[in-house]
């Protein structure tokens, strides 16, 4: 059975071009613009094995969603992939429980490779 | 007055510019995008056309392994055919073997009965003899008159037995000359019927086109067929890895945008900042007076969402020359 990836971008370009290489790699995908409407999914029953989270979007940022997310995802892999290289935000992340962080932009066969370790099994 | 008008077209002239530059910023965004996800959109078509031709391939090697069962199934159906011929090679051979001791037996048993008819014919020539004494023996008699007749008598017996001998002969012989053609006819229908040799010939053949068949498929499939396949289905996994990886490349887009948002918040930010100096200078009034430029730049700064960006602001505002270009941040951590 595919593995299911939350994608949380407000970026169309970001959120097309992760859904078309996950595709091509037999993940399904969903998809929120933002960390209000990847919440709102979770809470509503969705159960991604695996997400990927920008930072800066507007309602609510990444960090934001991660520390709201992270109590009911308690073991599922959440990878930060943003343009923002501030070491302070990345901190924040992975206090707050990101498995890992990626600066735009990350070749497709390099994030499949990292989702692969991340996600065992595929 | 005329102050108050100038101040209002300068600041609706400057609000222009603000807008003018924010439009052509937010164009470049939108024109960007737009590509970015026509590229995308060319580049999951491609994608999904590899896709169909691999699972095309797929069902094609699927096919092939089915093609290789019939061809395993023929081979085996071939050394089974070998197997029996070997089996029935010795058959034939014993069969042939006999088959000629039959007709050797036969021709020697026709022999007989035609040498039986030459020993008839003699019997039946004496008989004549005999018949031809026995008359000859009554005409003696004759002249001898009553000393004669009992000799008479006995050769007229004698004649009687020598005919009946000849035409028992002649029956006996007619029998045999029935018989022995009836034997000479089965056994010239016998041998044309019974033609062992073509039917080993034939199982020799078929042997033989049975392994230029097999080596036939061989030589199609193995080299022409599997090669093919293999090659197409190597260039869709290169297909499969480039467009992976330009869908990845194609992040650049969301890294412009986010870049050019930041330029319109601060060019926003700088537009408001001249009108309230432009205020400041055509007012006396001190309250009027903009805030420090130094803490616009600070908010320009805590905006920025790149490295890029805050190296580009340190060499440009703070002059800092040494200021490492190279982005060391590792691009890829895992916690």
């Amino acid at each position: 059975m595919s593995k299911t990836v939350l994608i949380v971008d407000d970026s169309a370009t970001m959120i097309m071009s992760l859904k078309v290489a996950l595709d091509m790699h037999g993940f399904k995908v969903e998809t929120a613009s933002n960390g209000q409407e990847a919440l709102d999914k979770v809470r509503s029953g969705l159960k991604p094995d695996l997400v990927i989270t920008d930072v800066n979007m507007p309602v609510m940022n990444g960090i934001e969603f991660i520390k709201n997310v992270r109590p009911i995802l308690r073991f599922t892999p959440i990878l930060v992939l943003t343009t923002e290289s501030e070491h302070s935000k990345r901190d924040e992340a992975k206090k707050l429980g990101a498995t890992g962080w990626l600066v735009k932009p990350v070749a497709g066969n390099d994030l499949i490779s990292v989702i692969k370790k991340v996600l065992p099994g595929t | 007055m005329e102050k108050k008008l100038l101040e209002k077209e300068i600041l609706k002239k400057l609000d222009d510019v603000f807008e003018l530059l924010s439009k052509h910023l937010s164009t470049t965004i939108e024109v960007t995008e737009k590509s970015s996800l026509e590229l995308i959109k060319e580049l999951e078509y491609l994608y999904k056309n590899a896709k169909e031709q691999t699972e095309l391939i797929r069902d094609s090697v699927s096919s092939g392994k089915d093609f290789i069962e019939i061809i395993e199934n023929v081979k085996n159906q071939m050394n089974r055919s070998e197997e029996a011929i070997k089996i029935l090679e010795p058959l034939i051979d014993s069969y042939t073997k006999n088959l000629e001791t039959g007709f050797n037996r036969i021709a020697a048993l026709t022999d007989e009965i035609n040498n039986l008819s030459q020993l008839l014919n003699g019997i039946k020539d004496i008989a004549k003899k005999i018949n031809l004494l026995a008359l000859n023996a009554t005409i003696e008699a004759a002249r001898a008159g009553q000393y004669g007749r009992g000799f008479a008598v006995v050769a007229d017996e004698v004649r009687k037995l020598s005919v009946k001998t000849e035409n028992v002969s002649k029956q006996i012989i007619s029998q045999f000359t029935r018989i022995s053609d009836k034997m000479n006819k089965e056994f010239e229908n016998l041998k044309k019927e019974v033609i062992y040799d073509k039917e080993l010939e034939r199982l020799q053949v078929a042997e033989s086109r049975l392994k230029e068949l097999e080596s036939s498929i061989n030589a199609t499939s193995r080299t022409v067929l599997f090669d093919l396949i293999l090659k197409v289905h190597e260039q869709n996994e290169v297909v499969f890895k480039t467009v992976t990886n330009l869908l990845g490349k194609i992040q650049f887009q969301d890294v412009v945008r986010q870049n050019i948002e930041v330029v319109i918040e601060n060019l926003k930010e700088l537009s408001e900042y001249n009108t309230s100096l432009i205020k400041s200078l055509v007012s006396s009034d001190e309250s009027e007076k903009p805030e420090d430029i130094q803490k616009l730049l600070d908010n320009f700064y805590q905006r920025y969402v790149t490295k890029s960006q805050r190296i580009t602001h340190q060499k440009v505002i703070n002059n800092e020359t040494n200021v490492e270009e190279k982005d060391d941040t590792p691009k890829i951590e895992l916690f």
